[in-house]
């Protein structure tokens, strides 16, 4: 068993710089304004080449989630969770709830990206925001 | 609409065994044509196009076709992860109609259990340059996981139990049963799955497919070969294919590319799901029956948690018989592709020669599902109807 890995294409890389310095960008394209991820050469709606590394507003609401009882990892011992959280600005990213977890079920829930060192990186992980459930 | 293409499915085979630790898988490949080419009753030197997977060792189809020493003019070797082979029907069936070959040989061997993957604790090496892979690490995640994901947000808009998705794996058991050569043949109840450990909450050991070693063969032939053979005719009438991914980002992780592929393939051989009457549908985990049934149309979305509780799916029980080999979940999941298996268990009963115990009666029609890939993020929808005449 090894520790997880990140995913580090050439495209991949302004995006994990940003998670260095503790605020998640990605690409806004420069002609139709879509804001995608996973990070790619082109806009996945209009083709353009033509985009610019942006910060997002780092909050969002989970749209699911996943407790893992199985090691796979070295760096995740279980039992861990997997989020996936759409972002306000729309792309759905997966991460990981750290702190306080919600009674029943986590969709729907508001949460807040954070940083912090993982296994030699820095990742986001996300929390929840202390407001009443957003949409689901 | 007009109809497909006409090809028959002449040959069908699946590797007895669940464990071949001493085979190579050069060996198994060989062995699936040849169990093909008997049921058949066609020569190795009919077979004039190929069609296979990555499991097939070697550069594409080369190393395979040459120890095979098959003479060839047609390749294709589609890669949509385990729904591979029930797409190369398709495509078989399109090269036919096309006039590149007549004979066409599918073939699908691996061995994963007796090479480590059978504890599921191996991590999978993703390459980097794969963008998409962005979605899942460096978070942790397996295979399961986007199911797993897909399973609880079901629970979560529609209702949906642990409970009932239990039922899809119980089915599986009554039906693996009957089945000398299913991995597991115990009769398994609704508690028992519930209360087997977590894997990935939601999903429960019980809720995951096999892992096992083995294979099959399949081979599609011209409709004139087909009627000089002394088997009964199974004749594709409809298929479409649908992959399906993450959209840049804004994707609904209940909706598979079933939704897409059911309709087109089932618009093409001018049938509905109430002509159905046996269906094998993919089951990597049981939530993927469970989407299936919703996107092919069997019941309304949101509704395949009430489709398949209380023996919905138990092949003379149920209001759909399915998967009556015992499926992934209990049977046979050889190479971690499950779009073979599923072929060859339509085929059987389409022929009438399913155990007698989950044989449906006078069975015209077929429908067959296979998702291969990941739910959610990125897999392929095959669906294929198939009829006997």
């Amino acid at each position: 068993m090894a520790n997880s890995k990140i995913v580090m294409g050439i495209d991949d890389i302004p995006m994990w710089a940003s998670i260095d310095r503790h605020r998640l960008e990605l690409q806004t394209c420069d002609d139709c304004g879509a804001i995608r991820y996973p990070p790619a050469p082109v806009c996945p709606k209009c083709l353009s080449e033509k985009a610019t590394w942006t910060a997002v507003s780092g909050e969002g609401t989970i749209i699911s989630w996943v407790v893992f009882h199985r090691k796979y990892f070295d760096d995740h011992p279980p039992p861990y969770n997997s989020t996936a959280v759409e972002l306000d600005e729309g792309p759905i990213i997966v991460t990981q709830l750290q702190g306080d977890e919600p009674e029943g079920s986590w969709i729907g829930k508001r949460v807040r990206l954070g940083y912090a060192e993982h296994a030699g990186r820095t990742q986001h992980f996300a929390r929840l925001i202390a407001t009443p459930a957003g949409p689901g | 609409m007009a109809r497909p293409a006409s090809a028959y499915i002449a040959g069908a085979y699946e590797l007895p065994m669940r464990l071949y630790p001493d085979k190579s898988l050069a060996e198994l490949q060989a062995e699936a044509m040849l169990g093909a080419l008997a049921d058949a009753g066609l020569e190795r030197s009919d077979i004039d196009g190929f069609f296979c997977g990555p499991d097939a060792p070697g550069t594409g189809p080369l190393s395979i076709a040459d120890y095979l020493n098959l003479k060839l003019r047609h390749v294709d070797t589609t890669n949509t992860s385990g729904s591979s082979y029930t797409i190369h029907v398709a495509h078989a069936a399109q090269a036919i109609a096309a006039g590149k070959c007549d004979v066409a040989l599918i073939t699908l061997a691996g061995r994963p259990r007796s090479e480590g993957r059978a504890k599921g604790a191996l991590a999978r090496t993703d390459n980097p340059q794969q963008p998409d892979f962005q979605w899942e690490h460096p978070f942790g995640l397996a295979v399961i996981n986007v199911y797993g994901m897909t399973a609880m947000r079901h629970m979560h808009q529609y209702g949906t139990t642990s409970e009932q998705l239990a039922w899809v794996k119980v089915a599986a058991s009554h039906h693996a049963q009957h089945n000398p050569h299913a991995l597991f043949r115990d009769l398994v109840t609704v508690e028992e799955v519930a209360n087997s450990p977590l894997v990935c909450d939601p999903l429960h050991r019980l809720d995951c497919c096999v892992v096992t070693d083995g294979g099959g063969a399949l081979l599609v032939v011209r409709p004139e070969i087909a009627r000089n053979l002394k088997r009964p005719l199974v004749r594709l009438i409809g298929s479409a294919e649908a992959p399906k991914g993450q959209n840049g980002g804004e994707f609904d992780i209940t909706v598979s590319g079933a939704a897409q592929s059911g309709p087109a393939a089932l618009a093409e051989a001018g049938v509905t799901c109430a002509d159905i009457r046996y269906a094998s549908l993919y089951d990597s985990f049981t939530i993927t029956v469970l989407m299936q049934l919703e996107d092919l149309g069997f019941c309304a979305k949101g509704q395949g948690g009430a489709f398949v509780a209380d023996g919905g799916l138990i092949s003379g029980v149920g209001r759909l018989a399915v998967n009556t080999d015992g499926g992934g979940l209990c049977n046979n999941h050889p190479a971690n592709r499950g779009g073979m298996t599923k072929v060859i268990e339509a085929v059987r009963q389409l022929r009438g020669e399913a155990h007698p115990a989950v044989q449906v009666p006078n069975l015209d029609l077929a429908l067959v599902n296979a998702i291969g890939g990941q739910l959610a993020v990125r897999h392929a929808s095959a669906t294929l109807v198939l009829e006997r005449e």
